[in-house]
């Protein structure tokens, strides 16, 4: 209890709720160093260490620099991040703009249908582009003498992959969006694709870099896509697991890992920085968009996103398929004995059990702890 | 621009803009029913009436925004009925603004100027132009969140006005601001579209805004126009209940005709002038006056068309006091009646106190039944 002195500034004396609400708080603030920062810690200080725990300072560094195929995965992962980013945002965009501002038939569906992929590990796509352009591939002339294993086949795969988290982001940044702008400039005579640079695009300017963001970040980081696929085309994320389980070296696994770690920590601060320069793009008292129907437009949009759609159900069917397959190319009877996973090593259905309790308590746990954090903050 | 100029010769006789059968549906819902109407050129139109009447709707199927149903809009002599907004000769300015968030004051203005290939300095010089006539010097390069909603509002409407448009359609357009702003604004609008004399309409809820800006109210209501005139006609002489109820404020007293120049109301009997017209003797009819034009008085009772009453309820409003009176032979209908502080001073009026109030024989109004 203070004294009112009259002329000293007040403060709100603590109420009860808002103790509990300082002590869950600083248990969840606890919670998140142990879970994230000590990890974080763990592999920066083991970065500085030899294999017998001795401080070498950059040692690791140094010798990770100057191996050539080590430092070459840094190009490709940034060239796979870049490449990735430009055809799945474009791709997304699209598919998000014909969702939000036409009048297309089937929008829940194809909406619908493009979030299928978030569902499924980066390994999926990987998998099935072996079986349509592998050595053994159904389609394999379509490459034109190209090798799926490569850069080609990672960036098909992680598109595939990351097209759902892309769509999800723009398709909120394009719904939102001021009818009366579009009349405004409608009313001063502008064209189409004026209207589109200076009306459209601006809207959703945050919203396509977030989107921008998300795809490098989970192009760079992914690591079922180029295992599969890659072939000899090193990555750093592939590279980390062959430090780490394929020669048991953790020091250059760390070492590798904080490389990576760098354009991701990057992307991040870019976001950030964008979210705060998200002001209010609708203002009070303006009117959603309502798209009108354009035959021409319409249609497009509906043949683009048939075409897209067809490719994502297309790539998962090929890999449903396939697991219903004895013995790919040679024997192509259908059979359901590749789901008797007693037989296969590393645990069979032990293994299943395992993924499915983990997948149980990670989404109970996490959701729990997400959801106070929320809710406190 | 001179194709969207009028010819000079039909000009005289020709309306500026004129409405035909004009109907909007959505869906099974009628927006508008067949509306008429015919605007002069240098004309400032108010689109008056409550939410849903129609105004806005009208308003947008003027600029091609919504094309109506059927029905002609024709601009100039010409019919614009089928052609898109970017076709058509006008400009807009939303309740919300709408200006181009992205883009400063300046590149707001010259956004119209561009689409229209002007060059570069002709562009600088009527940008610098539009900038002198809303009073925004030195806000050139602010972007619209920098600036208040009376900067905005002007910023808009100075973008509407810069391809120097036939036809100024406002939406709304002083709703969003503060009190204050909006009644300097009305007189800054007012003025400016008298300087161009650019034929304007302006849609608005508010009578008061209708009263002060416009040459012509067009009164609105469920989809069609209820009445047409100046802002004195509306007011003084209003066609129907609704526009005398929905334009100031209005006392309606259930009557009986008596004879052409007389009414009943409860035991009182009136003269009314020739308000009643053609009614037939024994009529019911609804007997409107506005709480202005009652006068009262205390002392002896002056016989022609006056009533004793008392003061049921006092309301003060600043520049007058809203009474509330109980009318002696008039039941249980009471009246409303506006006086002035000095009036209530010399009459030493309070709760209670009894007056006499007198109904003007040439104020009086009267409604048939429907």
């Amino acid at each position: 209890m203070s004294v009112n002195t009259l002329d000293r500034p007040l403060r709100l004396e603590t109420a009860r709720d808002d103790r509990i609400q300082g002590w869950s708080l600083a248990l969840i603030a606890v919670f998140l160093v142990a879970a994230i920062l000590l990890p974080l810690y763990a592999m920066l200080s083991k970065s500085f260490k030899d294999a017998n725990g001795n401080f070498i300072g950059f040692g690791n560094y140094r010798e990770y620099f100057s191996t050539p195929e080590l430092v070459s995965s840094v190009a490709h992962t940034l060239t796979i991040g870049v490449v990735t980013t430009v055809i799945v945002v474009t791709l997304a965009f699209i598919y998000a703009y014909a969702i939000t501002r036409s009048c297309m038939p089937f929008k829940g569906l194809f909406k619908a249908i493009a979030l299928i992929p978030i569902l499924a590990p980066s390994l999926l796509p990987a998998i099935s582009l072996v079986y349509l352009f592998g050595n053994q591939g159904m389609i394999k002339g379509v490459m034109g003498g190209h090798s799926i294993y490569g850069p080609i086949g990672i960036v098909i795969a992680l598109a595939f992959w990351i097209f759902p988290h892309t769509v999800i982001i723009l398709t909120t940044a394009l719904s939102t969006a001021d009818a009366r702008l579009y009349e405004a400039a409608a009313a001063l005579r502008t064209s189409k694709l004026r209207t589109f640079f200076t009306v459209t695009l601006p809207t959703a300017k945050y919203g396509l870099m977030s989107s921008c963001f998300v795809a490098f970040t989970y192009a760079i980081t992914d690591f079922g896509a180029p295992k599969v696929i890659g072939g000899w085309y090193n990555v750093l994320s592939v590279d980390i697991y062959k430090q780490v389980v394929g020669q048991w070296n953790f020091q250059m696994g760390a070492v590798v890992s904080v490389v990576l770690l760098f354009p991701v920590v990057l992307t991040f601060i870019g976001d950030r920085l964008v979210q705060r320069r998200n002001v209010a793009q609708i203002s009070a008292g303006s009117v959603p968009l309502e798209p009108k129907p354009n035959r021409r437009f319409d249609l497009i949009m509906f043949g683009f996103c048939l075409l897209i759609t067809f490719i994502l159900v297309g790539i998962l069917a090929v890999s449903a398929f396939a697991s219903f397959i004895k013995f790919w190319p040679y024997n192509l009877s259908l059979v359901l004995s590749n789901y008797q996973f007693q037989y296969t090593d590393g645990g069979g259905w032990g293994a299943y059990a395992n993924s499915v309790e983990m997948a149980t308590l990670t989404a109970v746990f996490g959701t729990l702890i997400i959801f106070t954090g929320a809710y406190l903050i | 621009m001179s194709r969207d100029q009028p010819n000079k010769a039909e000009k005289a006789d020709e309306p500026y803009l004129r409405i035909e059968r004009l109907t909007k549906m959505f869906g099974a819902f009628t927006a508008l029913a067949d509306v008429d109407l015919e605007v002069a050129e240098g004309e400032f139109i108010c689109f008056l009436g409550p939410s849903g009447c129609g105004k806005t709707t009208l308003l947008r199927c003027i600029a091609g925004l919504d094309i109506q149903t059927h029905g002609r809009v024709s601009q100039g002599g010409k019919d614009i009925s089928t052609l898109p907004p970017d076709r058509r000769d006008f400009g807009i300015v939303f309740q919300s603004y709408a200006l181009f968030p992205n883009l400063t004051v300046y590149k707001n203005l010259a956004y119209g100027l561009e689409n229209r290939r002007m060059d570069r300095a002709a562009i600088a010089a009527r940008v610098a132009e539009l900038i002198g006539l809303v009073g925004l010097q030195g806000e050139e390069d602010k972007y619209p969140a920098q600036l208040s909603g009376g900067q905005q509002q002007r910023v808009a409407l100075a973008r509407a006005l810069a391809p120097s448009p036939g036809l100024l359609l406002l939406d709304e357009p002083l709703s969003a601001l503060d009190a204050r702003v909006r009644v300097y604004l009305r007189r800054e609008v007012r003025m400016l579209q008298r300087r161009l004399g650019v034929t304007t309409i302006m849609v608005t809820h508010d009578q008061e805004e209708a009263l002060t800006m416009a040459d012509r109210i067009v009164v609105m209501d469920q989809g069609a126009i209820v009445q047409i005139g100046t802002p004195i006609d509306i007011y003084r002489s209003p066609e129907t209940p609704f526009v005398a109820d929905f334009v100031g404020t209005m006392n309606f007293l259930p009557a009986v005709v008596l004879e052409p120049r007389r009414v009943r109301l409860g035991h009182l009997v009136l003269d009314c002038g020739d308000a009643v017209g053609g009614m037939s003797a024994g009529s019911a009819i609804t007997l409107c006056v506005r709480p202005e034009d009652l006068t009262v008085r205390n002392g002896e009772l002056d016989t022609h068309n006056t009533a004793p009453a008392r003061v049921e309820v006092l309301e003060f409003l600043g520049a007058f006091y809203r009474a509330t009176l109980a009318v002696e032979g008039m039941d249980e209908h009471s009246l409303t009646a506006d006086l002035s502080p000095n009036l209530m001073q010399q009459l030493d009026l309070r709760v209670g106190g009894k007056l006499n109030v007198v109904f003007p024989e040439d104020r009086i109004r009267v409604f048939g039944e429907q």
